[in-house]
């Protein structure tokens, strides 16, 4: 300790004094670079083939599912060959990273079984994960509010992929090319309208791994329908057209005490949007033409419209209010004959912890449409992405630690406990032991190669809402699809200017996201 | 033999004739101080109250004049407002508000005030009081979703209703634009009447029983008792109570956001959530302030007519 020779040592002098001696003795007497020290982090650590032994169906599936569909421990419901985490060098991700810490940004709800689940990637990398955990409904402006201040508290994160322009277009995330090539992420493994919408900002680059991979579907109550039909379901044929649906929901409205024809979500904001969208996708509407001006007030857009307001003559009452958690408690307690809505409804309506409604529901192919001009275009709409941060402090930690949460296996399993976290990869899908335990699997897979998706461009977010809520307006009766859709159009134009379109260069090309938005283009139909 | 005594000290240089120390003149404080006194004692708690109130209202007409973006800033001058004044879905917030908050008001009045002259008079009611009150101590977070699952997802009311055979099927309360501002109503009334209850029972507890007890004397029926001499007596406190129970509702958000969303197709939007949605939905914060601060000046507006209307018409 030096001691200051003009005056009295203080305590103040003391400490910062020694605490000097320290810091230099820690430097240069210890002088030890960190790579040692992560390497002797990784010769302590468990053997990674023993971690990754423990990720299996015994240890994450639910024992009442696995008992349900007689599912073994050792049971494989994707392809090991191509599921990430079994085949990354993980003592490489420990010589390099391990003694970092990466910060998750998350759904507050989701903040427990997140931590349960990073544990093992944990194990294997030595990555230290700290979950930041943002509340679900304010999730967007938060995200926006963090990313502007310029030095988020987060690495990563994972939300709606269709705000994945809002968040990529002005800088905000991290571009994962490099991190992808370096660790041989099995990104041709999703499907493309997966990978394409949910990773890519149009010919940016990769910014997102594909987490919720989302797409809607048409799902009936078995019985019921048989009942009105006659004979059994053809997931082709039975339901062929829109109109059929409509025909058939009001035919099965009323049959049974207490439940509706149909449910489908109109509620303000997004919910309206995202059901017009899936309509109007069959019925050959594009929301966009080469210049990015709205072109969604076309016949196929207002006949969408026609659909939904003729749906909801035999829908639930109060779906003018219904979000995707109205929609799914009356489709899992058995209000609904039918319903258009995600394919997890699919899924968890064959649990019994979830549902009312076990074994007496299936998931057809998507309706079609019979207006000229019509195509079969699944509709692939929301799901979400995780991505990196531009202003990251560990970027590639961040980037593994996505890539191990979106790995086959891990999202095989999810589907497999049917908790909403839907996997897009094409070997998980194509499984056949993964089809015995995920009832719409099949229709799932099949459709994805002709899938519709909305682009993804800044300022989505909020177009979502304002069309929704003009949408909102025409189903309960205070303006016409023709009017609704004006209004809604007139609105983006407002938005896109405020976000750069229009103005001589647009933040992203049209020609770069064409070809994602329906992935049906050029092939022959499957029917 | 002779005593030296010690020789004196020096008499102190302020020392009066007789060698005491003359106490100094006091000193009086400067008038202005004097009257400035008491207002630095309550300097501190009224600047915190400024900075918590004032100050956010004046940032709040200050970003009003931009477009403001999260941190982008653009003077607009007053475009937000010339846009606002052309605004259907404001306007439309507007109406919401009074037709939703009329009724709810009109209807707690009704009530509170029935309950409350039957609490004061009747000795069997006046001990239900305490449960009169329970609507008010709920969170009102908590009792919207109660009113929710009632109306909409639990269809309670319908199936009740169905029940005692006055409707065939269920009610459509989020697709029915009078259904779903009765939701609203019925949701505010439940819970708020209470307020009002216990302003206008203490109003009549506090008047002079002898001014009651002379008109019993005379013969007064209890009507009469009431409407010509409590009400009357009554208005400022019911005037104020109003007022309060106003302005209160023209921040009802809290039942919006939860049980209509606004739906169906916004008429049950009120001005509340109007603001909120272009705030936190839209990201516009320049034209949430806009209509934020016209409503302010509508509220004062109105708020001061009333008091003025009731206070000089109860004088006179």
């Amino acid at each position: 300790m030096t001691a200051n020779p003009s005056r009295a040592t203080t305590r103040r002098s003391f400490l910062k004094t020694s605490s000097g001696a320290g810091v230099a003795a820690a430097l240069g007497g210890g002088a030890l670079p960190l790579f040692h020290l992560r390497d002797s982090f990784a010769q302590g650590a468990e053997d990674p083939a023993d971690i990754l032994a423990r990720i299996n169906v015994g240890n994450y599936v639910d024992p009442q599912y696995r008992d349900q569909y007689s599912l073994a421990d050792d049971d494989v419901l994707w392809d090991p060959a191509k599921d990430w985490i079994r085949t990354v060098d993980w003592e490489k991700v420990r010589t390099e990273l391990s003694g970092t810490t990466v910060r998750f940004a998350i759904g507050a709800a989701d903040t427990e079984s997140a931590a349960a689940g990073l544990a093992p990637f944990e194990a294997l990398s030595g990555i230290t994960v700290e979950l930041v955990p943002i509340p679900d409904d304010s999730m967007y402006d938060k995200v926006l509010a963090e990313f502007i201040s310029g030095a988020a508290s987060f690495d990563a994160l994972q939300f709606f992929s269709p705000w994945l322009g809002d968040f990529a277009g002005p800088g905000f995330l991290a571009p994962l090319d490099d991190y992808a090539e370096k660790w041989n992420l099995a990104l041709d493994d999703f499907y493309d309208t997966y990978r394409l919408n949910y990773g890519y900002f149009g010919d940016k680059g990769l910014y997102g791994i594909p987490f919720d991979c989302d797409i809607q579907m048409v799902h009936l109550r078995t019985s019921l329908v048989e009942q009105v039909t006659g004979g059994p379901i053809d997931k082709w044929n039975t339901v062929s057209t829109y109109d059929e649906l409509i025909r058939l929901s009001g035919e099965m409205n009323g049959l049974a005490d207490g439940v509706a024809g149909v449910g489908l979500m109109a509620g303000r904001g997004f919910w309206s949007t995202y059901t017009w969208e899936h309509v109007a996708a069959q019925h050959g509407m594009d929301l966009f033409n080469e210049d990015w001006e709205p072109a969604f007030e076309s016949d196929a857009g207002i006949k969408a419209l026609e659909v939904m307001l003729a749906l909801q003559e035999n829908a639930a009452q109060g779906i003018a209010g219904w979000g995707w958690p109205e929609n799914r408690a009356a489709w899992l307690g058995g209000q609904l004959a039918s319903n258009i809505s995600w394919q997890d409804s699919g899924t968890q309506g064959t649990r019994p912890d979830q549902s009312n409604i076990v074994d007496d529901l299936v998931t057809i192919y998507e309706p079609r449409a019979t207006l000229e001009g019509a195509r079969f275009a699944p509709p692939n709409i929301a799901g979400s992405t995780s991505c990196v941060t531009a202003s990251a402090q560990n970027p590639e930690g961040a980037f593994l630690m996505l890539a191990f949460l979106t790995t086959s296996s891990i999202m095989a399993m999810n589907e497999a406990n049917a908790n909403g976290v839907a996997p897009g990869q094409r070997s998980v899908l194509e499984n056949e032991k993964l089809r015995e335990v995920s009832q719409p699997a099949e229709v799932w897979a099949n459709s994805l190669e002709y899938a519709w998706c909305a682009p993804r461009i800044p300022g989505m977010f909020e177009m979502e809402q304002s069309l929704g809520n003009e949408i909102n307006k025409c189903i309960v009766g205070r303006s016409t699809p023709a009017e609704a859709l004006k209004a809604g159009a007139e609105s983006w134009r407002k938005i896109m200017k405020r976000n750069g379109f229009f103005s001589g260069s647009d933040p992203i090309s049209y020609a770069s996201v064409a070809d994602a938005t329906w992935a049906g283009k050029g092939k022959d139909l499957p029917f | 033999m002779a005593t030296f005594a010690p020789a004196s000290e020096p008499p102190p240089a302020d020392a009066g004739k007789n060698g005491r120390a003359v106490r100094k003149p006091a000193r009086r404080r400067p008038a202005w101080r004097r009257r400035l006194f008491p207002y630095l004692l309550v300097a501190p708690a009224v600047l915190y109250l400024l900075t918590i109130t004032l100050y956010p209202g004046i940032y709040a007409i200050y970003q009003s004049l931009f477009f403001v973006r999260f941190d982008t800033w653009t003077f607009v001058g007053l475009d937000n407002y010339r846009e606002l004044m052309g605004d259907e879905e404001f306007w439309m917030a507007m109406w919401n508000t009074v037709v939703i908050g009329g009724w709810a008001l009109a209807i707690e009045f009704t009530i509170a005030l029935t309950l409350a002259v039957l609490a004061y008079r009747d000795p069997f009611i006046r001990g239900w009081r305490i449960v009169f009150l329970l609507p008010m101590l709920f969170m009102p977070s908590a009792v919207s979703f109660i009113w929710k699952l009632a109306f909409n997802d639990g269809r309670v009311i319908s199936d009740l209703l169905m029940g005692i055979g006055l409707i065939d099927g269920p009610l459509d309360f989020l697709g029915n634009v009078g259904l779903a501002r009765l939701s609203l109503i019925v949701t505010d009334v439940w819970q708020w009447t209470p307020f009002l209850f216990i302003i206008f029972v203490a109003a009549l507890q506090g008047q002079d029983p002898e001014v009651e007890e002379a008109a019993r004397l005379d013969g007064a029926s209890w009507w009469k008792l009431f409407w010509n001499i409590s009400l009357p007596i009554m208005k400022p406190i019911i005037a104020v109570a109003l007022i309060l129970r106003a302005i209160d509702i023209t921040t009802m958000f809290t039942s919006v956001f939860i049980i209509t969303g606004g739906t169906p197709g916004g008429t049950t939007e009120t001005i509340s959530y109007f603001i909120y949605r272009i705030g936190f939905k839209t990201f516009n914060f320049g034209y949430a302030s806009a209509a934020s601060f016209v409503m302010l000046v509508i509220t004062i507006v109105v708020a001061q007519l009333f008091v003025k209307r009731f206070f000089i018409t109860s004088r006179a």
